[in-house]
């Protein structure tokens, strides 16, 4: 054994010391880096691509944010640490904003298919629930035969929700992945604060209850989620305009929180129904123009933020387009390198061969040093991706998530709410380093293959 | 004492088996010279591969102390019993001269002696300030020089030799092959050389010439 060891140690010794795979590794490592950074990047493009849509979508196909972000600013200009000095941090541009929104409302009022108009927007102390009037103007009568119903209650249903019942806002669906826990507190039902509680994530409400049946559409599709109580129940208890004339004789109803819309019948719903949306979508262009989002003083435009990840996106798009480049030129030349090594080593095992060690225990011998230098590259690919996701890609993703992290404090109507878009740094990605495991494999064994009729003949003594 | 007897060998050329010798004895002394010539392709380096171990494709046997060398383990009769001596050297030319030699001693179990491992150097026309030099450096007579010290320090008791002077000029190949004679003589042990030099096969004490797949001892 003591001399199976020595002669061992030769071998070893020799090619540690003179044909040292340290080169070999750190060219394994750098492909390793550059393939981690094209998922990576692609990875951290692609949620914030999502991410960055969802925000399109949220000020150009519905107002929930413009809505929200008057209410933050109406909050807020009653709260003393909003201003130091109790001055009402209205912008001219929001402002603005007010008075294109209290315009487009009033337009509406004077439509001839509404019977019914009130709005008590005059108080600074306003509140505009989005979420109301995403249920206006959307709302599936078809779905919810709605002839067969003496009227429907939107504003009150905000009001009265009991505490386990929270309104997700339509916008933020696609935002929180299933299966993740958000814990949060939104304060959001009109001049009475609720607190809202909400633990998992409610993207469709389809596994609630069966008893919705067809109604599951609508759920979906506007998504609100209300536990134990099914949509019967809810007309039962709620089936009244809150604030707005309800005899039989109407139909339809439209509550925007303050804002009262009583329409003449079905047909007219459906007229008003377009004209809402197009108001809508005039009061989100409008703001998206003039607007900003407001914090405690600082205007931070939506249009600046959309921007930024543009840029962002656009960074790591190149980045990881290079990456793809880089990996494809230099697998070549990693697979040449690879060919190069196992020949020189195949030389010196034709020394130790003559000199009488065995063909077997020195491929052993290559075999380990190989492995083990496979296995190091791998436990150093995964520490630099660690070292470079907290580095190079830190900057980018932080930057990213600092102006999401601002959005969504604003979409949940100034609450701060911890963003949960996947958190890039420092994670190490197991399935990746797998993956990245078997590249290396995959070139050393095409190397192998490539050098198979020069390996397949073994250490022949003749030159 | 190495011994053959009746060994015949072939090899596959193609798809038929080319035969290079055919039920061959010999036996080769200890302490002398032996050398083993013949034309090119006659099957000289086949029949010394043969006899280090590295060929065992053959009929017949070889005999060392009368024990057939196919029944002793291979890698273990190289490592202990064998050395060879190559037309080119096969030294790690990135090791010194020391290195080479520290790790051919390493392989074969032989305790480092320094003392002994510089005079032999110096004795084969190495300098000491050529000791630690890397061996890729060095000429070709003096990689020679080397890797006979390499053969002689590992102490073993057969020492092949194939086309030791191939690589060299007349002038050292006659100093090479006049050295290994006088330390074949000093040592005792058993050498065998292949060559086609005119120069070595002078010098040969006895004298094998393969011809007609037989091997015939000519002087």
């Amino acid at each position: 054994m003591k001399q199976i060891e020595k002669q061992h140690i030769a071998p070893i010794r020799y090619f540690l010391r003179h044909r040292t795979p340290v080169p070999l590794m750190l060219m394994f490592l750098l492909a390793n880096i550059v393939i981690a950074q094209v998922f990576v990047l692609r990875d951290a493009a692609r949620s914030e691509n999502e991410l960055y849509s969802t925000i399109r979508s949220a000020y150009t196909l519905n107002n929930d944010h413009l809505f929200g972000s008057l209410t933050r600013v109406s909050r807020l200009g009653n709260d003393v640490a909003f201003d130091p000095d109790g001055n009402r941090p209205y912008t001219d541009e929001y402002l603005l904003c007010v008075d294109h929104f209290l315009q487009k409302v009033k337009e509406l009022g004077n439509d001839e298919d509404v019977v019914y108009f009130s709005y008590n927007l005059s108080q600074p102390m306003f509140f505009i629930c989005g979420e109301s009037t995403v249920w206006g103007t959307t709302f599936g009568i078809e779905d919810l035969s709605f002839t067969d119903r003496q009227g429907l209650l939107l504003d009150g249903l905000t009001q009265e929700l009991q505490e386990d019942e929270i309104i997700v806002p339509h916008v933020y669906h696609d935002l929180f992945p299933i299966g993740s826990t958000l814990d949060l507190t939104a304060q959001d039902s009109g001049e009475e604060l609720i607190t809202l509680k909400v633990s998992g994530y409610y993207h469709t409400f389809d596994r609630y209850d069966d008893s919705y049946g067809a109604e599951d559409t609508f759920l979906n599709s506007h998504g609100f989620l209300l536990k134990n109580r099914t949509m019967e129940k809810l007309y039962q208890e709620h089936s009244y305009l809150n604030g707005g004339i309800f005899d039989g004789k109407y139909y339809g109803g439209m509550n925007i929180d303050n804002i009262v819309f009583s329409l003449k019948d079905h047909e007219s719903y459906l007229n008003f129904q377009k004209k809402i949306e197009d108001a809508v979508q005039d009061i989100n262009d409008y703001s998206w123009k003039t607007g900003g989002i407001y914090d405690t003083g600082v205007r931070v435009s939506r249009t600046d933020i959309a921007q930024q990840l543009k840029q962002i996106l656009l960074i790591k798009k190149i980045s990881s387009f290079f990456c793809v480049l880089l990996t494809l030129l230099y697998l070549p030349f990693l697979i040449s390198y690879v060919r190069y090594y196992l020949l020189r080593i195949q030389k010196d095992l034709r020394l130790f061969y003559i000199q009488g060690i065995s063909l077997k225990k020195l491929h052993r011998t290559v075999m380990l040093i190989l492995s083990g230098c496979v296995l190091l590259t791998m436990l150093l690919g995964v520490f630099s991706e660690y070292l470079i996701t907290y580095g190079i890609d830190r900057y980018l993703t932080a930057t990213s998530q600092r102006y999401l992290q601002e959005f969504y404090a604003y979409s949940l109507n100034g609450e701060f709410v911890q963003t949960v878009l996947p958190d890039f740094h420092g994670n190490i990605d197991w399935p990746l380093q797998g993956m990245i495991f078997l590249f290396d494999l995959l070139v050393i064994g095409t190397a192998v293959f490539l050098q198979r009729k020069k390996l397949t003949k073994g250490v022949r003594v003749r030159d | 004492m190495i011994e053959i007897k009746n060994l015949s060998y072939a090899y596959p050329d193609g798809d038929h088996l080319r035969v290079l010798l055919k039920d061959v004895n010999v036996s080769f002394s200890e302490g002398i010279l032996n050398v083993l010539s013949g034309r090119s392709g006659c099957g000289k380096t086949s029949l010394l591969y043969c006899l280090g171990g590295f060929e065992t494709e053959y009929e017949g046997r070889i005999l060392f102390d009368r024990t057939d060398i196919r029944q002793l383990d291979g890698d273990e009769f190289r490592r202990k019993k064998i050395a060879f001596i190559f037309q080119n050297f096969n030294l790690f030319g990135n090791l010194s001269v020391l290195d080479n030699i520290r790790c051919a001693l390493a392989i074969s179990d032989t305790k480092y002696d320094a003392d002994l491992c510089s005079r032999t150097l110096r004795r084969l026309g190495i300098r000491e300030d050529q000791f630690s030099r890397k061996v890729s450096i060095l000429s070709g007579g003096e990689q020679q020089r080397v890797a006979i010290a390499r053969a002689l320090l590992t102490k073993k008791d057969i020492i092949l030799a194939d086309e030791p002077t191939g690589n060299l000029d007349l002038e050292t190949s006659r100093e090479i092959i006049k050295l290994l004679k006088a330390l074949v003589h000093e040592t005792g042990k058993t050498m065998i050389v292949v060559s086609h030099d005119p120069e070595v096969i002078s010098e040969a004490d006895r004298l094998f010439t393969i011809t007609g797949k037989k091997i015939l001892e000519t002087r």
